[in-house]
């Protein structure tokens, strides 16, 4: 590998950093890119740019959005009475795919785990907590992954938010154990919030 | 169920080698330092993902190589067949299994197709020797016969160290007190669901130990187990709000020490003998009936579970047994149960009447001879 000029090397290696990427597919894409026109190149690059600089968190719920709010909490005919917890934005994402909520969403952005440091300061719940002072919200379901870490921050919401009178609910198992609330089938996951159980 | 055939390659000091076993006595034979432990290891890989020697899968790659491979044609009932495949890499550190061609989504649903009991010198110390090994003797039984217990185990163990990581954190003022409570609450759940599979285990597994040890010693002493647990009273097993309570009682002590105090990961297995700790004052020879009798009971165990029985792995211990238990040892197993017997020689061998219906397996340097 080492008699490839530097750039091939640097750019194998930038790749190489990302989620999911081993050396051998960083080194398969660069030649990939390599290969393709200028500008076609231009465009990724301008793409990548243009994402980073333009997207950035809605400030109501800490989805993506372009701007202050993101679409989610610009449509209109949501019920802004019915809030969804959920751990990252493809969980929103996930969600909508099932065409069967129609309330708002707040993105917690991770889930409490000593063992990695991240504890409630480290997530959007001070942010859920001053959205909860204003009053309009009357049930939240509390959709964070099923597995130890999710179900740990939804038992510390829950305690957190019993007191302001709001209904808590958990997405009902019968999601697969230990895996991702992104990877469940539209199915699976639109049973789940139709028997949320409360907390 | 027994295994038809093994395929090494790259493991231990096997380079490439293929063994057929017969479905009822194999004796392993070969000086020391030939490979017949490493045979075992592989067997034992296939029923459980990992070395019982507590190696990693580093140390089971062939030195100078990348990646080991161990397949195993294995025979269930009602005459089933399963290619199971294991293999390591060590530049990925990455482990796959395969079932019969299908690659496993998660090592867990790999175990408890091959069942195996393994009974090595090592087991010899097991009553006197450190809880741990008593618990792990009791998670690698229960593992193989039930499904759930391997998933509440592993999840019982992740609960418990995020909440000790959440101790510590606690008491150096990086976390507050009520951060502790979710963990709690789940660790009291899983805890007594693994301390009621244990507790229910110990309590089927000691009748046939009972049983077993008293045809060894012609009943002059009754043996038997318990379960000890930190949420067992009474035989009366907390409920998982109890649990929550007797945690919360020492949340002061627990953040103070950084570790949770009590559940199933503090437990033990006590081995009696007349009533009285065995650790105590158990002869040599006690202890040889006692762990024989229990290597016997986790069979019949396991059969009464999944009507199955299990492979049957003796490392080094066939010739530590005196005259008696070796031919209890072969009538149990007679025609029933396939096992593989290590040792060094095969004029020591006892039973030179039995010894045509044995397959014989001569070990060299990591191949057949
Ligand atoms: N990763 C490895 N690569 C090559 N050889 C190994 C490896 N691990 C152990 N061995 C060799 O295996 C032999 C021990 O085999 P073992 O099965 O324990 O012997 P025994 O027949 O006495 O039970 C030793 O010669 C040791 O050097
Ligand atoms: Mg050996
Ligand atoms: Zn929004």
């Amino acid at each position: 590998m080492h008699s490839y000029p530097q750039p091939i090397l640097k750019l194998i290696a930038e790749l190489a950093r990302l989620p999911g990427i081993g050396p051998k597919t960083a080194q398969r894409l660069t030649f990939y890119l390599l290969s393709r026109e200028k500008a076609q190149i231009a465009e990724l690059v301008l793409s990548i740019a243009e994402a980073k600089e333009k997207v950035g968190y809605c400030q109501q719920c800490f989805n993506w959005a372009v701007g202050g709010l993101c679409p989610l909490c610009q449509q209109s005919g949501r019920k802004e009475e019915l809030l969804c917890v959920v751990q990252d934005p493809r969980d929103v994402a996930a969600i909508e795919r099932t065409h069967d909520f129609r309330g708002l969403y707040h993105v917690l952005h991770g889930a409490i785990s000593p063992m990695d440091g991240i504890g409630p300061e480290e997530l959007k719940i001070r942010e859920l907590l001053y959205r909860l002072e204003r009053g309009t919200v009357r049930e939240i379901i509390l959709a964070t992954n099923p597995n130890i870490e999710g179900e740990a921050t939804a038992l510390y919401l829950a305690r957190l938010i019993k007191p302001l009178a709001i209904k808590v609910t958990r997405l009902a198992h019968g999601l697969p154990v230990g895996g991702d609330l992104e990877y469940a089938d539209e199915l699976t996951l639109a049973r789940a919030i139709e028997n949320r159980r409360e907390v | 169920m027994w295994v038809e055939s093994v395929r090494l390659r790259n493991f231990r000091n096997y380079f490439a080698e293929d063994v057929s076993f017969s479905p009822h006595i194999n004796l392993i034979v070969g000086s020391n330092g030939e490979g017949k432990t490493n045979l075992l290891e592989a067997l034992f890989l296939l029923a459980t993902t990992k070395s019982y020697r507590l190696a990693h899968e580093k140390e089971m790659v062939c030195i100078d190589r990348d990646t080991f491979y161990v397949s195993g044609e294995a025979v269930l009932q009602g005459d089933i067949k399963h290619t199971l495949e294991i293999s390591y890499s060590q530049k990925q550190n990455k482990k796959q299994a395969k079932v019969s061609g299908i690659p496993v989504v998660r090592l867990a649903d790999f175990i408890g197709i091959l069942n195996v009991v393994c009974f090595s010198p090592d087991d010899l110390n097991i009553i006197k020797g450190a809880p741990g090994l008593r618990r792990r003797l009791l998670d690698i039984l229960l593992s193989q016969i039930d499904r759930v217990y391997l998933s509440v185990l592993q999840q019982y163990g992740r609960v418990l160290r995020q909440r000790n990581e959440c101790l510590k954190a606690v008491q150096r003022g990086r976390m507050r007190p009520t951060e502790i409570w979710p963990w709690t609450e789940q660790l009291a759940t899983l805890a007594c669901q693994v301390t009621e599979r244990r507790f229910k285990a110990v309590n089927e597994l000691t009748t046939s130990y009972a049983a077993i040890s008293k045809g060894i010693n012609q009943g002059k002493e009754n043996l038997s187990l318990r379960y000890m647990s930190s949420l067992i009273k009474d035989s009366h097993l907390y409920t998982p709000t109890e649990v929550t309570e007797s945690l919360q009682r020492r949340q002061t002590e627990e953040v103070a020490r950084g570790i949770t105090t009590i559940g199933p990961h503090r437990d033990d297995l006590f081995f009696l003998i007349n009533g009285l700790s065995a650790a105590d004052y158990a002869s040599q020879g006690q202890q040889r009936t006692a762990v024989l009798s229990l290597k016997l009971a986790e069979m019949e165990y396991m059969y009464k579970v999944t009507g199955d029985y299990p492979i049957l792995l003796l490392d080094d211990v066939f010739s530590e047994l005196d005259q008696k238990r070796r031919q209890l040892l072969l009538t149990t197993l007679s025609g029933r149960i396939q096992a593989l017997i290590t040792g060094t020689e095969t004029l020591e061998w006892p039973w030179s009447g039995e010894r045509d219906r044995c397959n014989i397996i001569n070990i060299r340097q990591g191949k057949v001879i």
